[in-house]
């Protein structure tokens, strides 16, 4: 296990196409135990495509992705283990219709972790009043409203304790008036110390809880910046540009 | 412009009633009034014309004489109550499942109760009648409709009155405790699925509780219903096997990493065996062969199945007095295990993928992905579907007949042999028709209900 401040994730020269398509052309990241890291950029850019390669959800070509210490190869086994290791929460939540909330958080930690059932739900229950729903327990996801059922997810995800959490885009999906009460619980983890990758396209909560930016365009990392160096003072003209389109509408 | 206030605005008048509806439906325009008088009037014209046949000319005495044949061919009589215990049990729980999962609508009560009252009516009537002059329309009722009524009494009786009594107990279950209800019920149906089987089968010498009945004594409703019964339980996993088999691929296979003289040492030969079984899902012949097997079967008609398999099955199993019932049944449960495939697969694919990335990112084995995640989602969706293939394969066993098995079909034609009741067709066709309706009409009302039930939609996706 890494201490505070030493790299958990380490990613080298990663490569990955789709068919004749470039999609990550040499991604080179590292990320440090409890470090927050915000990956932003053009729509099409690769930045969904490379924090789901972290997990192996999807497949990379060439390059080295070391989780924890565990090379990410295609041996099952170390996949399944860096699987349980990683949590990871969908811009479409993804929750599973057919189980309550409840049972949606205690599936992993009774299957997976093979935790017994009752700490497994007493696990899950503390999970869901951190997210602030815990009176949800027994709903269908089906019941709940759209940003009820994006903390559900994280608590889904926290509920296998995992080292890192990787957010794609968690609030995309949603109406204005949920995006803050997810962000909340995001800010909340952030603070508590736990290591986060999180794309996404809010430049308020990048700004306020990031504690690096990295920029993609076009399946490469453009710009690796602090987040008061990145608004205030952009490194390269394509991060100015992209900055301008999104702050001015 | 002064607006009224929302709250003071009152909706426009809608006019209800059976009128209205006759108005609205039936005569809105001239076209579709005339439209309804013609289609009505050849509709009335056709039913008058069968009643006429039905309550004047037919000659049900072939159903009544030949009543138990055609209900359970040549099984021995004194051993009918095990079959009349079965069918108690069966629409018992079925009666159960539906006081906790179904609605009981007033319509039903009132098909129900009609349809018991004319049981009990027609034949307590036609005593009365019993002694009038030859040739007039009463002595018809008392001699030909009467008999066949009181003979259909007591069976449609149990049926209706398991089946409320099922209601009942299902009602009171869901009341105490709804979710341990159903999971009893659940465990009831599996269990009762070879209580059953032995029942009818039986398993003792002659003179024991449950006298062994050779199949080919199986004849009849229930032959017809054996096969049913067998070929639905048995090719519903296998066709979720095939399924999941013409899905597979796409994981990641397990690298063996052989260290240097492993053939020397047995428990790495256990450990390359464990690997290469683990990696079996992923290689493309198993892919392969589900295509082949279910492409193959759906693309032959069952007759062809039929002939085949009693052909192939004593080979395979290099004994030729297999009896034709079985083989049969394996037939029937290879051919319509491929539909069911189609089906299952249908309703894995209409899965947002987000659902098994989901349970990947989580950790979970490609095997728990499949029985927590995806497969109880995609049945769910599957259900209508499913339903519709077993009414069809309900019908689809009295293709049997052609390979001289008697099941309803089958007896029917050896019941018109019979120098007696020769030309008696249109009797016996309508009778076998009926029945066959009358089940299938209640397996797609069960799948509906099922689905308003909420238990066969996936509930709603965020």
């Amino acid at each position: 296990m890494a201490k505070q401040g030493e790299p958990i994730i380490t990613v080298r020269d990663l490569h990955k196409w789709y068919g004749d398509f470039h999609v990550l052309r040499g991604i080179n990241v590292q990320v440090a135990v409890g470090e927050v890291v915000v990956i932003c950029g053009p729509s099409g850019s690769g930045k969904s495509t490379f924090i789901r390669t972290i997990n192996r959800l999807e497949e990379h070509e060439r390059g080295d992705i070391i989780v924890d210490g565990i090379h990410l190869t295609n041996d099952v086994r170390n996949i399944a283990t860096i699987r349980s290791e990683i949590g990871m929460v969908f811009q479409s939540f993804n929750l599973f219709p057919h189980l309550t909330v409840l049972q949606n958080i205690t599936l992993a930690p009774l299957w997976v972790r093979k935790r017994p059932r009752r700490e497994a739900e007493k696990v899950a229950q503390e999970l869901l009043e951190r997210v602030k729903i815990p009176e949800q327990a027994h709903k269908y996801p089906g019941q709940l409203s759209g940003g009820q059922q994006q903390r559900v997810a994280i608590a889904r995800a926290l509920a296998m304790q995992p080292k890192v959490m990787l957010f794609d885009e968690p609030t995309s999906a949603l109406d204005p008036e949920m995006i803050k009460e997810v962000l909340d619980v995001m800010r909340e983890l952030a603070r508590s110390g736990l290591t986060m990758l999180v794309v996404t396209h809010e430049m308020g909560f990048a700004r306020e809880v990031a504690d690096r930016i990295i920029f993609f365009d076009k399946g490469e990392i453009v710009e690796e910046n602090t987040p008061d160096g990145f608004f205030n003072a952009p490194k390269t003209d394509r991060a100015k540009q992209f900055l301008a389109n999104i702050l001015a509408h | 412009m002064t607006s009224i206030p929302a709250s003071a605005v009152t909706r426009p008048p809608v006019e209800r009633g059976a009128l209205a509806w006759l108005k609205k439906n039936l005569f809105r325009t001239p076209f579709d009034s005339a439209m309804t008088i013609i289609v009505l009037g050849i509709g009335v014209l056709l039913l008058a014309q069968f009643f006429q046949w039905a309550i004047t000319q037919a000659q049900w005495t072939v159903i009544t004489t030949n009543f138990r044949i055609l209900l359970q061919g040549t099984y021995p009589a004194d051993q009918g109550g095990r079959l009349g215990l079965s069918v108690a049990l069966i629409t018992l729980i079925a009666g159960i499942s539906w006081g906790i999962w179904g609605k009981l609508f007033r319509a039903t009560v009132f098909a129900f109760v009609g349809g018991v009252l004319i049981f009990i009516i027609v034949p307590a009537a036609a005593e009365g009648l019993s002694d009038a002059p030859q040739g007039t329309l009463s002595a018809y009722l008392s001699g030909q409709l009467a008999p066949l009524f009181s003979l259909l009494r007591e069976p449609v009786m149990l049926l209706v009155g398991c089946l409320l009594i099922g209601y009942a107990v299902g009602r009171l279950g869901k009341r105490l405790n709804r979710k341990r209800a159903g999971r009893y019920t659940l465990i009831g149906w599996l269990v009762l699925i070879p209580i059953v089987f032995f029942l009818v089968r039986g398993f003792t010498d002659a003179d024991g509780i449950l006298p062994f009945v050779q199949t080919n004594r199986w004849g009849g409703l229930l032959l017809t219903f054996m096969l049913a019964f067998v070929a639905i339980v048995a090719c519903f996993p296998l066709g979720i096997l095939l399924a999941l088999g013409r899905m597979s691929g796409g994981s990641h296979t397990l690298e063996f990493k052989a260290p240097p003289r492993w053939w020397l040492n047995p428990l790495q030969w256990l450990h390359a065996l464990s690997i290469w079984w683990r990696n079996l899902g992923n290689y493309p012949i198993i892919k392969l062969l589900c295509i082949v097997y279910i492409e193959f079967l759906r693309g032959v008609p069952l007759v062809t199945v039929f002939f085949t398999a009693n052909l192939i099955v004593p080979l395979a199993l290099g004994d030729n007095n297999i009896d034709a019932v079985l083989r049969a049944m394996v037939a029937l449960t290879l051919f319509e295990a491929a539909y069911i495939a189609e089906i299952v697969r249908g309703g894995l694919q209409a899965l947002p993928p987000g659902q098994l990335e989901a349970a990947k990112a989580l950790g979970l084995s490609p095997v728990q992905a499949t029985l927590f995640i995806t497969l109880p989602q995609a049945l769910r969706i599957a259900i209508p579907t499913l339903v519709g293939q077993f009414i069809t394969m309900f019908k689809d066993t009295s293709l049997v007949a052609i390979i001289s098995l008697t099941d309803l079909l089958g007896i029917s034609r050896s019941v018109l042999a019979q120098n007696e009741f020769i030309g008696r067709h249109r009797e016996i066709y309508v009778f076998v028709a009926i029945v066959y309706f009358v089940f299938s009409y209640g397996m797609s009302y069960a799948a509906r209900q099922l689905e308003r039930s909420g238990s066969g939609a996936v509930r709603k996706l965020g």
